[in-house]
């Protein structure tokens, strides 16, 4: 029980704050030999040779820093919106229940209006969709509508977003 | 009353045949081993004071913190030891070895921007109970095994002689008094012991404050010991060839051969903690601390006990339900000695300088939790070994030169370990002279091997104090070889 007492202790003052030992966390930059606060070495190259990096060089000194990559959703583009929202694997389509039948409108034009589709809110809550140039691909779940879910195979554009 | 007089004859008998727990058996756990790598043995296990590789997790955990690469440490043994054993005069070389797993541990440094935060575990090999033990001799004295395990006869009504073991193998008369047989026996025998203590470390160690860096142990122990002891009386010289030594008994004229076999089976567990501080000071040098805590051992025993009788060439056997009347199963604890240990280790030019002295009170070692054993039993071993035992100082002295332009270091040690007995000679203590040389390839993989040569005195009596006592020079050699991979 006193070993208990005291390996309890010894655990509870290397959590308390201030301790002189700070650990890497993914929130800071990968600690390098510039950026890193090391104790005094024991073994000089001098006299030990290739034993002073065996014992000396920690291993993080020898690894690519794990990064980050973070791009910001505001930043987001319609054309990797595009990209995101319709890039399904071949042979699947979109946002197609089932159930539901194929409906072919052909292969587009090459001067074919985008889809511009906007959502406003009303009073009850609820939205819906006043504005469309190009109903046909509307009614055909075209995965450029952003009130769509994709790829849960469940909502089509006809549903209301709650 | 009477039932009394039974319990206090039956733990007579029980005590006097069986191999009852002693002092010795509490050393067994007690004792420090030859410990685990090889660049520590080579150093004389001066380590405390070093403690930059896995072996830190056995010797200092504070020196884990040294550590900045992730490490696996692999070890092998061999242990050989030799007994050189005087009865009467007569001398008989005997020895026994064992080969075993040393290490196997595996370092973690966290990656940190300041200080140091290490974790490890490893699986060590702490101790060997490997020994060995041969001896001869003729006794011309008035005593032998055979009297010496006599069942006394009191009060008249006890039938309890009946229950002896020379009353049933006929070397005894009709009330159970070794009448005939006085002593004038050639007595030889063997003892071999092995098994070892393991343990499961997990340790952990932090740099608290620059250069100062702290840590822990926690040992899960397990392990086994058996020892397989034989003992004969023999009558070379046919001193009872004409006489009945169960008087109305004809065919016990020609008696020739006492025998008697004690087999002991330990199932070892435990746990245990170590904690640790070392700083560096600059590159110059370093100072260690430890402080191992009690260490409880919880032991299932199993005791086999058998004799014979052999008169010409008839054959009496232990009837099988006093063989097991005799054998039996118990279970108790040994808790061990809290051990403080100081180091330090100087480093000039390539060359380390290591020492450490080991303050162990022997005499508080105890023996408690008592299933199936009387507890005043233990009180009485216990009260033993406050006044019998001792606390000593062992101390360790290690170098080692490292020669740069070729990645090899040599190195050299001595440890002595005095005797835990008060009173006994400075040459009843362990000393080991070690040497060793360590090898380093691609800064990665390194191989360090180690040889320690250790001899002391010792002795042991066959049954009461003094009337048949075995000398032993002991000779203890063990070879280790490690390998250490850093990445």
């Amino acid at each position: 029980m006193k070993a208990f007492k005291l390996l309890s202790s010894v655990i509870i003052m290397f959590a308390v704050q201030g301790c002189y030992t700070v650990i890497w966390t993914p929130d800071v930059a990968f600690p390098t030999k510039e950026k890193s606060d090391n104790s005094d070495s024991y073994y000089e190259e001098i006299y030990y040779g290739e034993y002073s990096p065996y014992y000396e060089v920690p291993w993080w000194y020898s690894v690519t820093p794990p990064t980050r990559f973070v791009i910001p959703a505001s930043e987001r583009t319609a054309q990797e919106i595009k990209l995101r929202n319709g890039s399904s694997p071949e042979g699947r389509t979109p946002n197609r229940r089932p159930d539901q039948p194929i409906i072919d409108y052909g292969t587009p034009s090459v001067d074919q209006t985008p889809t511009t589709t906007q959502t406003t809110t009303t009073d009850d809550n609820s939205s819906k969709k006043s504005e469309s140039t190009t109903p046909q691909r509307e009614k055909g779940n075209s995965s450029n509508s952003r009130d769509t879910r994709n790829n849960d195979g469940s909502r089509s554009s006809d549903t209301p977003r709650r | 009353m009477k039932i009394l007089k039974v319990f206090f004859l039956t733990i007579f008998i029980l005590t006097a045949v069986s191999q009852a727990q002693t002092i010795t058996d509490a050393l067994r756990v007690s004792e420090s081993g030859l410990g685990v790598g090889a660049r520590a043995l080579g150093m004389g296990n001066a380590f405390s004071g070093i403690s930059d590789d896995a072996s830190a997790m056995f010797f200092n955990p504070a020196g884990l913190g040294l550590i900045k690469r992730l490490e696996v440490a692999g070890g092998l043994d061999y242990f050989n030891y030799g007994n050189d054993a005087t009865l009467y005069n007569n001398k008989t070389n005997y020895s026994s070895s064992a080969t075993n797993f040393n290490q196997i541990s595996f370092v973690f440094p966290f990656p940190t921007l300041r200080g140091s935060l290490v974790f490890g575990m490893s699986y060590n090999k702490s101790k060997d109970f490997t020994s060995a033990l041969k001896f001869d001799g003729f006794n011309i004295g008035s005593n032998s095994m055979i009297q010496y395990l006599e069942e006394v006869k009191t009060p008249l009504d006890d039938q309890s002689y009946k229950n002896s073991v020379p009353y049933n193998l006929f070397l005894s008369d009709d009330t159970g008094k070794v009448s005939v047989i006085n002593g004038k026996l050639n007595q030889s025998g063997t003892t071999l012991q092995e098994g070892g203590l393991d343990s499961w470390t997990f340790s952990g160690s932090m740099e608290v404050s620059k250069n100062l860096y702290v840590g822990g142990s926690l040992n899960i122990n397990s392990g086994t010991f058996k020892s397989n002891r034989e003992f004969y009386e023999d009558d070379t010289k046919g001193i009872y060839t004409n006489l009945e030594t169960a008087p109305g008994n004809a065919f016990t004229k020609n008696f020739t051969t006492f025998y008697r076999n004690d087999i002991l089976d330990w199932e070892i567990s435990g746990w245990d903690l170590k904690l640790g501080t070392i700083y560096q000071l600059s590159k110059l040098a370093r100072f260690g601390a430890t402080i191992q805590f009690p260490k409880k051992f919880t032991i299932k025993e199993t005791y086999t006990f058998d004799a014979r009788s052999e008169f010409g060439s008839n054959i009496v056997n232990l009837p099988s339900d006093l063989k097991d009347y005799l054998s039996d199963k118990v279970e108790y604890d040994i808790t061990t000695p809290f051990v403080l240990t100081g180091a330090a280790s100087v480093n000039v030019k390539g060359l380390i300088l290591s020492g450490e002295a080991t303050l162990t009170d022997y005499s508080q070692t105890e023996f408690s939790n008592a299933k199936g054993i009387s507890a005043n039993y233990f009180a009485g071993v216990n009260r033993d070994m406050k006044e019998l035992l001792r606390a000593v100082a062992a101390v360790n002295i290690g170098l080692e030169y490292t020669i740069p332009q070729v990645g090899v270091r040599v190195r050299g040690g001595f440890m002595s370990q005095p005797s835990p007995y008060k009173g006994d000679p400075s040459d009843f203590g362990k000393k080991y002279l070690t040497g060793g040389v360590g090898f380093l390839a691609d800064e990665t993989f390194a191989i360090d091997v180690a040889y320690a040569h250790g001899w002391w005195k010792t002795y042991g009596d066959n049954y009461g104090t003094n009337l048949s006592r075995v000398h032993q020079d002991i000779s203890a050699d063990k070879m280790l070889v490690t390998f250490s991979y850093r990445f």
